[in-house]
């Protein structure tokens, strides 16, 4: 099987355009480009470190979130979406950095005063069938 | 069958009891000869395959180069050959081995010509002090005897035989007559489980089909290479099928049990058979034709076989089980087993209290092996204190200087419990009982290991917590040549992520405290990982909230992702990424902090320089190794009324972005 070398950081940002900093994924967020987003760690999934398939996920939920306050979501978006989360919930990688994490740990946002900002939180929280 | 282990004297054993008393004539031989035979004590016990025969002296200078060479099984011909004046065949696929000081036997099964349904040879081959002796011994067994031998029932009667001893050629030179007591105790049911028996199934192995033999066989010809091809040799695999139902119906699995009889090798069978059929050939429907072809195996000894084919011994772990002196193990085992159902569970822990008995041998680990099972059947306490060594900790990791950091950074997350912690903590014993167990410790033994360590590490875990629900909790692995204790599957992440500290942990577990006491009521009696998980996912919810100037703007990420609750998370991120992570260490000040410069966030992120005296607000984990900074910024990311996220940085180590002012 051909050893795939992995894409740096550096690499990443430049195809996508996106600025270096903490909080990658949140700060780059754009309502925008979900499907975007999706379709490059669709294509390139196997070249992402773990690290940055956390913060991809961060990202796609992030610009997700975003677009549902901005009624930017159709049913081809929100299909797109669940069809791009699913799989992350089935990691079982037990570690904090696990995709399952990455996903689950939106569902926090659903308590307190926060949840106006984060239907997602919902649909996340639905889709793990709780 | 019902079989009991203790106490029970050998077969040949009573043989020799018996025949002390027994009445002599022209034709016994007389007691020193049988002394020959017997050599009951001190000896130990072994079933050796054909492959082990190869090269075994007895078996080469007796039979294979000596007088006996006529009488060996071929499967390749008729199997009642009649060989040199003896009309017996010796099968060589299997050999019961008895050693003493100076003294050595081997004994065969035969076939016999003409021999009565019921009837089992053996051969017995002896050398004391390198005299060498040959036996032949036929067991008059009745279906009577073998129907009580293969049910629960307690029994005690005569087992007619008759000893002929041989010359080393083969020719009978004397014969004997006798019988000897055989018998079963009521208690140490092994295999009779809700109505159901366990019982001998033989099946063809390798090259045994007429198609390419050429002789009387079961069936399965034309898939096996014969022997003179490449193929394995020859012989009937015995194995176990647990046969249930009242009996007495017509249908084959639940027929009555029966014996049978096949023609062609003359060997006894147990099984099911339809009702009518009352003396099936091949044993019968259902059971298929249960074969006993290991007569010479004492009641004890077929329990042992019974128990290495059902729980899947390899021969080395079968036959350090045959000697006598590791045996009484077996009974308890046995009870887990059948209390158990003969789950996988209990196979797997049945399989590895004999896999750790057979690795070591000393005092030390038999005790292990008769608490650890004393736990496993009847849940008592197990101390581990015996098997752990004390340590003095040693923390894998850096050591991070973080000044007023309010919580310390040696805080012992059980998370970070890496190799070095523990690689001295665990003496050489237990590493055997981790390989030999193959992580299926049952939890209350685990738990008493994770305790016992705990301890050591200064972690004292109350003691109304107990080793079981440790065991839930947490798992010992083993990681190449070193051990450590991580967390159970499903909860090691939820706890990072709150970096609340193994005792946090242990006193949540506590039934005396708010935590446990809340727990055990939602799970019953104990603190499962399920319950545990919820109320760990509850913590995670209740991270930092805005209380003071944000309340009612959005604060985002700030405290969920930066939060004093998550440096674990943080740590991870910055250690394997390329970008610092920024920890808030004073969550008040740092809502208060936000608000304030929230004015300056119209036209998008800032980056605030924070004075001297407010670098404790927060802390950074720099990329590549985690190694603590003071910061020297915060940014605000905007987002409507409030902040999408917030948190600490560093200039020395992060591009600044736009610059803000710093409002006190």
């Amino acid at each position: 099987m051909k050893n795939l070398s992995k894409k740096t950081y550096d690499e990443v940002n430049k195809d996508l355009g996106l600025i270096s900093t903490s909080d990658w994924g949140i700060i780059n967020e754009d309502a925008d480009r979900v499907k975007e987003f999706i379709e490059y760690y669709n294509k390139n999934a196997d070249l992402l470190e773990p690290l940055k398939k956390y913060e991809f996920i961060e990202l796609v939920i992030s610009s997700f979130n975003e677009a549902l306050l901005e009624k930017k979501v159709d049913n081809e978006l929100e299909f797109l979406f669940k069809e791009f989360i699913y799989p992350h919930l089935a990691d079982e990688d037990d570690s904090p950095l696990s995709r399952y994490h990455a996903v689950s740990r939106w569902t926090s946002f659903i308590s307190g005063t926060e949840k106006e900002y984060y239907p997602v939180a919902f649909m996340i929280k639905e889709m793990m069938g709780e | 069958m019902k079989i009991y282990f203790k106490n029970y004297t050998f077969l040949l054993a009573i043989v020799f009891i018996f025949l002390i008393g027994c009445q002599k004539d022209d034709e016994q031989i007389t007691k020193e000869v049988l002394q020959e035979i017997v050599k009951p004590e001190s000896t130990t016990t072994s079933l050796l395959s054909g492959k082990d025969l190869d090269t075994d002296i007895i078996y080469k200078e007796m039979i294979k180069d000596g007088g006996f060479v006529n009488h060996i099984y071929d499967p390749h011909e008729e199997p009642f050959k009649v060989g040199a004046g003896t009309p017996f065949t010796i099968k060589i696929d299997q050999a019961r081995e008895e050693l003493g000081e100076n003294y050595k036997a081997l004994t065969f099964v035969v076939n016999r010509v003409n021999k009565p349904i019921y009837d089992t040879d053996n051969l017995v081959l002896s050398d004391r002090n390198g005299t060498r002796k040959a036996y032949w011994y036929t067991y008059h067994f009745t279906e009577e005897i073998y129907r009580t031998y293969t049910n629960d029932e307690v029994f005690e009667i005569d087992l007619p035989y008759t000893v002929r001893e041989l010359s080393l050629s083969g020719q009978i030179l004397k014969v004997n007559k006798g019988v000897q007591k055989f018998k079963r105790e009521a208690t140490k049911e092994l295999n009779k489980v809700s109505g159901c028996f366990w019982v001998p199934r033989a099946g063809p192995m390798n090259c045994y089909g007429a198609g390419c033999c050429n002789c009387h066989t079961p069936a399965r010809a034309n898939h096996c290479t014969c022997i003179d091809k490449g193929g394995n040799p020859p012989g009937y695999g015995i194995r176990w099928i647990r046969l249930c139902g009242t009996g007495g119906e017509t249908s084959s699995e639940n027929g009555p049990l029966s014996m049978g009889y096949v023609t062609a090798y003359g060997e006894i069978h147990i099984g099911r058979s339809p009702v009518g059929n009352a003396q099936p050939s091949g044993g019968g429907l259902g059971g298929g034709g249960g074969e006993i072809e290991e007569p010479f195996l004492n009641p004890e000894e077929h329990g042992i076989m019974f128990f290495a084919n059902v729980v899947g011994l390899d021969a080395a772990q079968r036959n350090w089980l045959f000697q006598r002196r590791n045996r009484d193990i077996l009974p308890e085992i046995a009870r887990i087993l059948n209390r158990d159902g003969y789950s996988t569970n209990a196979m797997n822990l049945a399989k590895s209290l004999v896999e750790f008995g057979r690795r070591n041998n000393s005092e030390l680990a038999k005790r292990f092996i008769r608490e650890a099972t004393n736990a496993a059947l009847h849940g008592t306490d197990f101390d581990a204190t015996p098997y752990v060594k004390k340590t003095t900790p040693t923390r894998a990791g850096e050591t991070a200087n973080c000044g007023t950091c309010p919580i310390s950074p040696n805080v012992d997350e059980l998370w970070e419990f890496g190799p070095g912690l523990l690689q001295n903590g665990l003496d050489g014993l237990f590493s055997i009982a981790l390989a030999a167990f193959e992580y299926n410790f049952p939890d209350p033994i685990e738990g008493a290991f994770v305790r016992q360590v705990m301890k050591d590490q200064g972690v004292d875990v109350p003691s109304d917590v107990t080793n079981r629900t440790l065991g839930e909790h947490f798992k010992i692995r083993k990681e190449g040549l070193r051990h450590s204790i991580q967390y159970e599957t499903g909860i090691g992440a939820d706890i990072a992520d709150l970096a609340i500290n193994v005792l946090d942990v242990v006193t949540i577990f506590s039934p005396s405290k708010g935590g446990g006491a809340f727990l055990a009521a939602r799970g019953g009696e104990r603190v499962t990982v399920a319950s545990f998980r919820q109320f760990l996912n509850k913590l995670k919810e209740s991270f930092y909230k805005p209380t003071g100037p944000m309340v009612g703007k959005r604060i985002g990420h700030t405290f969920e992702k930066h939060g004093l609750h998550n440096t674990n998370l943080l740590k991870m991120i910055a250690k394997n990424g390329n970008i610092p992570q920024g920890q808030w260490l004073n969550e008040i000040e740092a809502e208060k902090f936000i608000a304030r410069h929230l004015s300056q966030l119209g036209n998008g992120a800032r980056d605030i320089p924070i004075p001297a005296n407010l670098r404790n607000i927060g802390r950074v984990f720099r990329n590549g190794d985690a190694a603590i900074l003071s910061p020297t910024h915060i940014r605000l990311v905007p987002s409507g009324s409030g902040v999408k996220s917030a948190f600490p940085i560093n200039s020395t180590i992060e591009s600044l972005l736009t610059l803000g002012t710093y409002i006190p």
